[in-house]
């Protein structure tokens, strides 16, 4: 909560950010940007939106490989990293299978295809791709549309995954 | 809905939970909250305050975060002011924009230049909180706050 809601800044966006440090650990900042960094990135450039230093950034970054959510990448100019997409994957299964229940993952995944479906028939093309080639840089309802397909055609193949351990878990149980 | 334009990849569940749960923690004016499911394709964050400007008894951000880092904080009140801090490609705008009150429709450069969903939520409050403590929906996009 804040205690003073008549707070005094000069430029809100340090301000944010100095809260946002007070209120994390560094360890925490790093496991923050690392997770949504889905390109291969230097340390430096992950310290820097972390708000850590280098070598902090290093040791956290090599212990989060170590343990799987983290892909390290050499490359000629010195490391790069990003999130571990599999484990990316298997933690969305995991908050799917606690979230929904077989059934529900089988009924969703129907409904999201059909969403599919009608934004396809709509507009006549075969990927938000094609979708994003001929949509007028105004056309709200369009873009809105394109997005909807985008987020439909990554939680249906999540839907899938989650749907597949259920199933294997049956197998190994 | 969305007010997202431009090629923002998909909606993030788990950033809007961190949206969420940061309203929670700083904002004692959050009445409710409704986040969708998860896999829900047209995902939004809904949060209703409990105080509004002028006359308004209360207003309610309708929040969209991409994987993209692309967002829209859209606040609105019954019969009051409307207002929006965006981030997409846009090509009437800068792509971090605001949509003016009272009615969001005019586009200016936003305020807030920080990216990361940790640091934008904590700004947007700020600048609405600011804002609102002085009853002038004009201060909302302003980057500082003067004694």
């Amino acid at each position: 909560m804040n205690p003073d809601p008549i707070e005094e800044y000069d430029d809100v966006n340090e301000a944010a950010v100095t809260d946002w440090k007070r209120e994390t650990t560094t360890r925490e900042r790093i496991k923050l940007v690392i997770t949504r960094t889905t390109e291969p990135t230097p340390a430096s450039k992950i310290a820097e939106k972390a708000r850590a230093s280098k070598p902090v950034v290093r040791d956290e970054l090599n212990e989060l490989t170590e343990i799987g959510l983290v892909e390290k990448i050499d490359g000629g100019q010195g490391a790069l990293y990003k999130r571990n997409d599999q484990m990316y994957i298997y933690q969305q299964v995991v908050k799917l299978h606690e979230e929904y229940s077989e059934d529900e993952l089988v009924e969703t995944l129907q409904e999201l295809k059909q969403t599919v479906q009608e934004i396809r028939t709509r507009h006549g093309v075969e990927s938000p791709a094609e979708l994003a080639q001929q949509l007028d840089p105004d056309d709200q309802d369009g873009w809105e549309d394109h997005t909807t397909w985008q987020t439909a055609q990554k939680n249906l193949y999540l839907a899938k995954a989650a749907i597949s351990f259920y199933d294997a878990r049956k197998v190994v149980a | 809905m969305s007010y997202l334009a431009g090629n923002t990849g998909p909606i993030d569940y788990d950033a809007l939970q961190r949206v969420r749960d940061l309203f929670l923690e700083h904002e004692p004016l959050v009445t409710h909250h409704d986040l969708g499911d998860r896999l829900d394709p047209q995902l939004e964050l809904a949060i209703s305050v409990d105080e509004g400007f002028g006359d308004s008894p209360r207003g309610r951000f309708d929040i969209v975060w991409t994987e993209r880092d692309y967002y829209h904080f859209h606040y609105t009140e019954a019969d009051g002011i409307d207002f929006r801090f965006d981030r997409h490609p846009e090509p009437h705008a800068p792509e971090k924009h605001f949509h003016e009150p009272p009615s969001a429709d005019r586009r200016v450069a936003s305020c807030i230049e920080v990216e990361q969903v940790e640091i934008v939520t904590r700004a947007v409050l700020k600048c609405w909180r600011t804002a609102l403590n002085r009853d002038d929906p004009s201060l909302v996009n302003t980057q500082s706050n003067p004694p």
